[in-house]
């Protein structure tokens, strides 16, 4: 009896409950074949958090899975999940976008102007060329 | 007693970093650019004014305390809305973050821009900050 209590008391102090803080997106590409996704987190214990370091290197990975291309479509998610009645809680940052080669950029330059996104991945490769 | 007292200064000093919002923009790799780094931080001073009312009650005598009350309430009334941190009292302080980035890449040519919003939380007050790291695309040789 004493366990048929316990078990769900101890799986709902461990259960997270999750919030959004904020999302943003930027333009989608036409070609989504290659999709790259980071996540960084930071567990925070009472409150105590000293710095917000972990999401220093996002952009770095982003590079590292995309290093001939470019990065675009990218869904920032920063959410927090609470566990154990509050004390503990972990920010996580969740970055997905997909890799467009910058041949892929580049040949789209002489197709007719279509949605707002691929309008603006013309202009920055031929801004760049 | 020293040991709590010094302990109390700690936790005084110490500031909590509070994360607010990121947004990151698009990343490009370009083979005949080289990406030079650059960061900016803007920040403000923030004041909690809950705070500040719980100091006032222990530093001001009973009639003061409640006309502190009263303002804090009063201010409290014309701030309302979604809000990120404390208010500040300077409300364009990040107007300049375009003309910055410009300074520090003159050429325009910005990529991986991570946007930061984060709070140092002190007792009563806060430093509000914005900060902006990318890559500046400097082509080769040049």
């Amino acid at each position: 009896m004493r366990i048929s209590i316990l078990y769900p008391v101890i799986s709902l102090l461990l259960a997270g409950c999750a919030s959004i803080n904020s999302v943003s997106l930027t333009p989608i590409p036409p070609e989504r074949k290659n999709q790259v996704r980071t996540e960084r987190g930071k567990v925070i214990f009472l409150g105590f958090n000293f710095d917000n370091d972990f999401v220093d290197d996002v952009v770095e990975d982003l590079k590292r899975q995309c290093p001939n291309g470019k990065v675009t479509g990218l869904l920032t998610k920063d959410e927090n999940i609470n566990y154990f009645l509050f004390f503990v809680w972990k920010k996580q940052i969740t970055v997905t976008g997909y890799c467009v080669p910058m041949t892929s950029v580049s040949s789209n330059k002489g197709k007719p102007r279509g949605t707002a996104s691929e309008e603006g991945t013309q202009n920055d490769a031929s801004e760049l060329q | 007693m020293r040991n709590i007292l010094s302990l109390s200064c700690l936790l005084l000093l110490c500031s909590c970093a509070q994360l607010h919002h990121v947004q990151i923009g698009e990343v490009a790799s370009h083979s005949g650019y080289v990406q030079k780094p650059f960061d900016i931080k803007i920040s403000e001073s923030g004041v909690n004014l809950g705070e500040a009312a719980e100091v006032s009650k222990i530093l001001l005598n009973k009639d003061r305390q409640k006309d502190a009350e009263e303002i804090v309430g009063l201010i409290g009334l014309f701030q309302m809305g979604p809000i990120t941190g404390n208010p500040v009292y300077v409300k364009d302080y990040a107007k300049n973050l375009i003309q910055l980035i410009y300074e520090k890449c003159p050429s325009g040519k910005v990529t991986g821009l991570m946007s930061v919003r984060e709070s140092r939380k002190y007792p009563v007050v806060s430093g509000e900050i914005v900060k902006v790291t990318g890559y500046c695309l400097v082509r080769k040789g040049s």
